[in-house]
């Protein structure tokens, strides 16, 4: 892990074309290589934008943006990112392991000598015995992780997830919060995650992002480091973790956050 | 809404349904004083299957072949046209007012011209059965194809898929829920497009069967050739559905 920045954005503006003007404004932020950072902020107010705009689906306004030092088109082009979606996006007539693998069907894209295989990432989610199910045959929890799979296939240094656990119930929910440590202790993979959980925003950042809405900014950003142990982990009732949230649930209400 | 029928009974009420109806039309009908040559008794019917079942088949295979042709010819050319369309935005915008405005005229009015061009063979009559089946399958396909989710558009764009993999691997499976379900309603518009072909201008096949027993009043014939072509309906409509299962089976 050296000093590089994994994402740097600058005086950045994103939008939806120039008409209907910037939802991200004058945005500064920097990650550095290998952090878990979690975003959390009022809803519509361009957490999922920001992603967007870092797996190249959008094109800045304004300002600049460097993804692994290089353009977010360079960086896409290499495979250097994967997004997880809220709702897994997994295609219905492919089996678990050929969605694992849409990633080589698709981009002109070959597995990396030496990169895990579908059924070894299977095994790594937990689930090595369902690759030949589809995903209807599958639960909420089940599915994302397969969507995590396919992310991972391609080795990305940056994942991007945008709710992905948003949907699950809270038990499933805690279960994956704790894999997902425990795949970005093992790879050290950069970790944008978005959620609308103080709960999860506390237990699984590093750092989190507050956003502010309208325009969107960047409000605060919280160092939860100093609360975890050396392997980024805290107990879900430790009172420092408690008192974490309560900071984060006054930075929510300052930045006009309702409900 | 009621609740769902049990096991059981939810094949057997069907069929008992319908036998009733024809057990009725077998001696109600009769004693109702209507006469055998308005509407003859089932058992009269297959009495003409049994008797002139020579004649039947004769006039059977052209209608099958209109139909199944007109059936693959329509609904290809639909598929092709809606993969075009969502191909390009911009042909679609052009084009498709022209097919909206065409499907608005009736198909009877239409079938004379096309018997004009294609003359008095079976292609006129597969044409007629082809431009009944396109146009639902063209509006049900282009929606197919749209019909994928924005975060599947964007998963494809963060994997730097082509458009033509976009097409294959997404739009093309995506839209076979909606082709399916047009595909099965064709079955049956394909077979009436032979038979109204076959009305206007032919000497064989079922419709040919059907205008010259009524003239003769030999109802007895054309309630035979009336059931043969709701059997070929029918049979065609099983075809797809099983061909839909296999293909669908991951909807489980
Ligand atoms: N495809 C889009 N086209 C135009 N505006 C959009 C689009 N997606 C989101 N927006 C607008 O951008 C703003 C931020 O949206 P989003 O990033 O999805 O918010 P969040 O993820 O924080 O809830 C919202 O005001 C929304 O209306
Ligand atoms: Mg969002």
């Amino acid at each position: 892990m050296g000093a590089t920045l994994a994402i740097e954005a600058k005086a950045l503006d994103v939008g939806y074309g120039p008409a209907s003007g910037a939802v991200l404004q004058k945005f500064d932020l920097d990650v550095p290589s290998g952090e878990l950072l979690t975003v959390i902020g009022p809803s519509g107010c361009g957490k999922s934008t920001f992603l967007r705009a870092v797996a190249d689906l959008l094109q800045p306004l304004s300002g600049s943006l460097k993804v692994l030092g290089d353009s977010p088109h360079a960086a896409r082009s290499r495979r250097d990112i994967s997004f997880v979606f809220q709702d897994s996006t997994l295609l219905p007539w492919r089996t678990v392991l050929e969605n694992i693998t849409l990633p080589h069907d698709v981009g002109g894209f070959r597995q990396k000598p030496g990169a895990p295989t579908a059924q070894d990432l299977l095994a790594l989610m937990g689930i090595p015995a369902l690759g030949g199910r589809y995903p209807s045959q599958l639960s909420g929890g089940q599915r994302q992780r397969v969507a995590i799979a396919r992310a991972l296939i391609s080795q990305p240094r940056i994942l991007l997830m945008d709710e992905p656990f948003g949907a699950l119930d809270e038990i499933t929910r805690d279960r994956l919060n704790d894999e997902l440590l425990r795949l970005w202790r093992e790879t050290r993979t950069t970790i944008l995650f978005v959620t609308h959980s103080i709960m999860e925003a506390a237990y699984l950042g590093n750092r989190v992002l507050v956003l502010a809405a309208n325009p969107g900014r960047v409000h605060a950003i919280r160092d939860m480091r100093g609360i975890k142990d050396g392997r980024g982990e805290i107990a879900r009732e430790h009172p420092a973790l408690v008192s974490a949230m309560a900071e984060l649930r006054s930075d929510l209400a300052a930045c006009g956050a309702k409900g | 809404m009621s609740e769902a029928i049990a096991r059981p009974w939810n094949s057997i009420l069907p069929v008992a349904g319908a036998l009733s109806v024809i057990v009725a039309w077998q001696f109600l009908l009769p004693l109702a004083g209507v006469p055998s040559y308005i509407v003859p008794t089932p058992t009269e019917i297959a009495g003409i299957f049994a008797k002139e079942s020579a004649l039947l088949w004769r006039n059977f295979w052209p209608t099958l072949q209109e139909a199944l042709l007109g059936f693959a010819l329509g609904n290809g050319v639909a598929v092709l046209l809606a993969i075009i369309f969502v191909w390009n935005r911009y042909v679609q915008a052009a084009y498709f007012p022209v097919i909206l405005f065409l499907n608005t005229i009736p198909i009877l009015a239409l079938a004379p011209i096309i018997i004009l061009i294609f003359g008095l063979g079976q292609m006129p009559k597969i044409v007629i059965a082809a431009v009944i089946c396109f146009f639902p399958t063209l509006v049900n396909m282009i929606r197919g194809l749209e019909s994928v989710s924005s975060s599947e558009k964007e998963l494809f764009r963060v994997l730097s898929a082509s458009k033509w993999e976009t097409l294959w691997r997404l739009r093309l499976p995506r839209s076979l829920p909606f082709l399916f379900s047009s595909l099965r309603i064709a079955t049956a518009t394909a077979v009436i497009g032979a038979v109204v072909g076959e009305w206007i201008g032919s000497d064989k096949g079922l419709g040919a069967m059907i205008i010259q027993a009524t003239f003769n009043y030999q109802s007895g014939r054309l309630y035979a050739a009336i059931t043969l072509c709701s059997m070929l309906a029918i049979a065609f409509f099983l075809v797809v559905v099983a061909v839909e299962r296999v293909v669908m089976r991951y909807e489980r």
